[in-house]
């Protein structure tokens, strides 16, 4: 039990940098920054399709708080997806039956369908928010907008679960995890 | 004291209701368009005015009056009753006949028309220049006297040379005259039984022939004056002496007015006129704003297909004139991110910059309008209340008659040939092209018109 606890520890410092620059973002999101922020500033940019919104006669200013809820709400989601994965990872790794040595090379594969499943479920809430018409904002999101979404977020989230199930994995099922063995013995 | 808080307290109410009643009304501010004003002459007292009834007197005309056997011999009985309908119309009426020069008939003589004899040139050979038809002076008359009503009995065979230059606006400008005065000219063309002479055929060779062949030929009975009129003398003709299936007659109005009537003058617009997808969607409701303007509130899903608009065009255009071929539309959008009426305040209306929105479509019958069909409905932000409204113009006038009397016609260059073959129903010289001469007088005076003005006020959901 000590163990358990010890990689949730582990896998939560593994997660923390990645995780407060997300609460960071959601936090300043749910803020609804002014409109000389370098943040609204950048989604008017880039995110946001702008003549499409002039055509309808609107500007950015009109959509930008609706954006901001459709952000803060999908890192909500995918934040919550990824601590819960790398924590469900970690846990699980203590009851994997590893008698034996070279043993939890085998397991590798477990890790690699866990990760897959991770990667497919962040990948599908992409998908749900980017490309359905379920909410709102994401109409007024140009191509541009949604593909860095879709790439930054799926690039994020994985490093950060990765980093949380690098640090977290059992000790003696490291073996499975993608360059865990190269851990210093410390941790 | 109590008069004056009485009076306050009607002010404060009245304010209030006003304001009750904008927000209701849950629309943008705008100006409605201005219904153009459809000049379609029409005189009080039918009764007062003279008609004037011009013969062609020219040679070719002579053998509609001889029987041929075998055949239905429909301008004599046409003639005979013209007479008895222009009597009819008008207050009082003038015979002339036409030919190199105009002038009037007697009264003893009248009966004459429809005999050889009346064809017949008395004088000498040389002032007796009696296969030649100046038609452009009845239209002269037209534009000197345009209270009174024209009808003109001729075989409109005109060379091409009658056709340009000097000759021709001898036609075009008093026709223009008369069209500006809201006028029209109601053209009917009977194909009747023939047994004469068709003098002036041209040649390849520049010269001209004679047939004499011919059995059956169409003349032509121009009517110029109101729109009532002309068709009330047509519908008189065809009950009388169209009845039977062989009998051949063809009709068309030049007019630079075809369209009938604005459809919000009357309130024609119903909820008839829009596809089923929006009156049975949710929360539809139909309205006229103050007399005018026809709404159409409903709430629709963004995933839907174009909204289509229907006019029937028998109550829009003028019957038997030359249509409309093209239907222009302005239109304009506004959307409201507040989709709740009671919420909306007048700045939360956008205007949209998008102007092609809707396309129009006219067969035979219907105007159809596909209501964004440019800009999709999944183009547009879905979660919005719009407000969108349309007004919808006749642009340019048709050319119906060219094609209703093109198998009658017969060009210049084709008619040595074609009485070559010795047809026995001649066809008329150039016939397509007098069309189209008076067609581009009437589309000259044409000016675009509104034909109806409409608004949906529609929520889209997702």
């Amino acid at each position: 039990m000590i163990n358990i606890i010890r990689s949730v520890i582990l896998t939560l410092i593994g997660l923390g940098p990645l995780a407060t620059l997300s609460i960071v973002f959601i936090v300043t999101m749910i803020a609804s920054p002014g409109p000389d922020a370098s943040i609204s500033i950048y989604i008017g940019d880039n995110l946001i399709n702008s003549e499409e919104l002039a055509d309808a006669g609107d500007d950015v200013q009109d959509v930008i708080n609706d954006i901001f809820v459709y952000l803060s709400e999908l890192n909500f989601s995918l934040l919550s997806l990824t601590i819960l994965m790398a924590l469900g990872w970690s846990i699980y790794s203590h009851y994997l039956n590893i008698d034996a040595p070279g043993k939890a090379k085998v397991y590798a594969i477990h890790w690699v369908i866990f990760s897959g499943i991770f990667i497919a479920l962040v990948a599908g809430i992409l998908f749900w928010w980017t490309q359905s018409n379920a909410y709102r904002a994401e109409q007024y999101l140009s191509g541009g907008g949604k593909t860095q979404i879709i790439i930054g977020s799926l690039v994020f989230y994985v490093i950060m679960y990765y980093v949380g199930v690098l640090l977290g994995t059992a000790r003696f099922a490291r073996s499975s995890v993608l360059l865990a063995n190269k851990l210093p013995g410390g941790f | 004291m109590y008069k004056n808080t009485l009076r306050l307290l009607i002010v404060f109410i009245a304010f209030t209701y006003s304001l009750v009643e904008a927000k209701n009304n849950c629309m943008p501010e705008f100006e409605l368009a201005k219904p153009s004003s459809i000049i379609q002459s029409t005189s009080s007292n039918n009764t007062e005015k003279p008609v004037f009834i011009y013969f062609d007197q020219s040679l070719s005309m002579q053998g509609y009056t001889i029987n041929q056997p075998g055949q239905n011999n429909l301008y004599v009985n046409v003639i005979d009753d013209l007479q008895q309908i222009a009597e009819n119309v008008g207050s009082k009426t003038y015979y002339h006949s036409f030919g190199s020069i105009n002038k009037p008939i007697k009264e003893n003589k009248i009966s004459q028309v429809i005999t050889p004899g009346f064809y017949v040139c008395s004088g000498s050979s040389t002032a007796c220049n009696n296969q030649e038809s100046k038609i452009h002076l009845p239209f002269k008359d037209a534009k000197a006297n345009p209270q009174g009503t024209y009808i003109i009995v001729t075989d409109l065979f005109l060379h091409s040379k009658q056709l340009v230059g000097g000759t021709l606006s001898q036609l075009t400008k008093p026709l223009k005259s008369i069209l500006k005065k809201g006028k029209s000219v109601g053209i009917i063309g009977v194909m009747s039984s023939f047994n004469g002479t068709i003098f002036d055929i041209p040649t390849m060779e520049g010269g001209t022939i004679k047939y004499t062949e011919a059995k059956k030929r169409p003349f032509y009975i121009i009517i110029i004056g109101d729109q009532k009129e002309i068709n009330r003398i047509r519908k008189n003709l065809v009950e009388q002496h169209f009845t039977d299936p062989g009998d051949k007659y063809k009709y068309t109005l030049i007019t630079s007015t075809p369209i009938l009537q604005n459809l919000n003058n009357k309130k024609l617009i119903s909820e008839n006129n829009i596809s089923n997808k929006v009156t049975k969607a949710d929360n539809f409701k139909f309205e006229y704003l103050k007399d005018t303007l026809p709404i159409y509130k409903f709430d629709i899903r963004n995933k839907s297909k174009s909204i289509k608009f229907k006019i029937m065009k028998d109550d829009i255009i003028v019957k038997g004139s030359n249509g409309v071929s093209k239907f222009k539309i302005e239109n304009t959008l506004w959307s409201s991110k507040e989709i709740k009426c009671s919420k909306i305040n007048e700045d939360d209306w956008k205007k949209d910059k998008r102007v092609d929105i809707s396309k129009p479509k006219q067969n035979d019958n219907e105007l159809n309008i596909s209501m964004f069909s440019t800009v999709t409905l999944k183009e547009i932000y879905w979660g919005k209340r719009y407000f969108y409204m349309m007004n919808i113009y006749a642009e340019k006038p048709g050319n119906a008659s060219e094609e209703i009397f093109k198998e009658w016609s017969i060009r210049d260059s084709d008619a040595q040939t074609f009485t070559a073959g010795n047809p026995v129903e001649f066809k008329t010289l150039n016939l397509t092209k007098i069309m189209k001469i008076l067609n581009s007088v009437a589309n000259d005076e044409f000016q675009p018109t509104l034909i109806a003005t409409l608004a949906l006020n529609f929520n889209l959901l997702k």
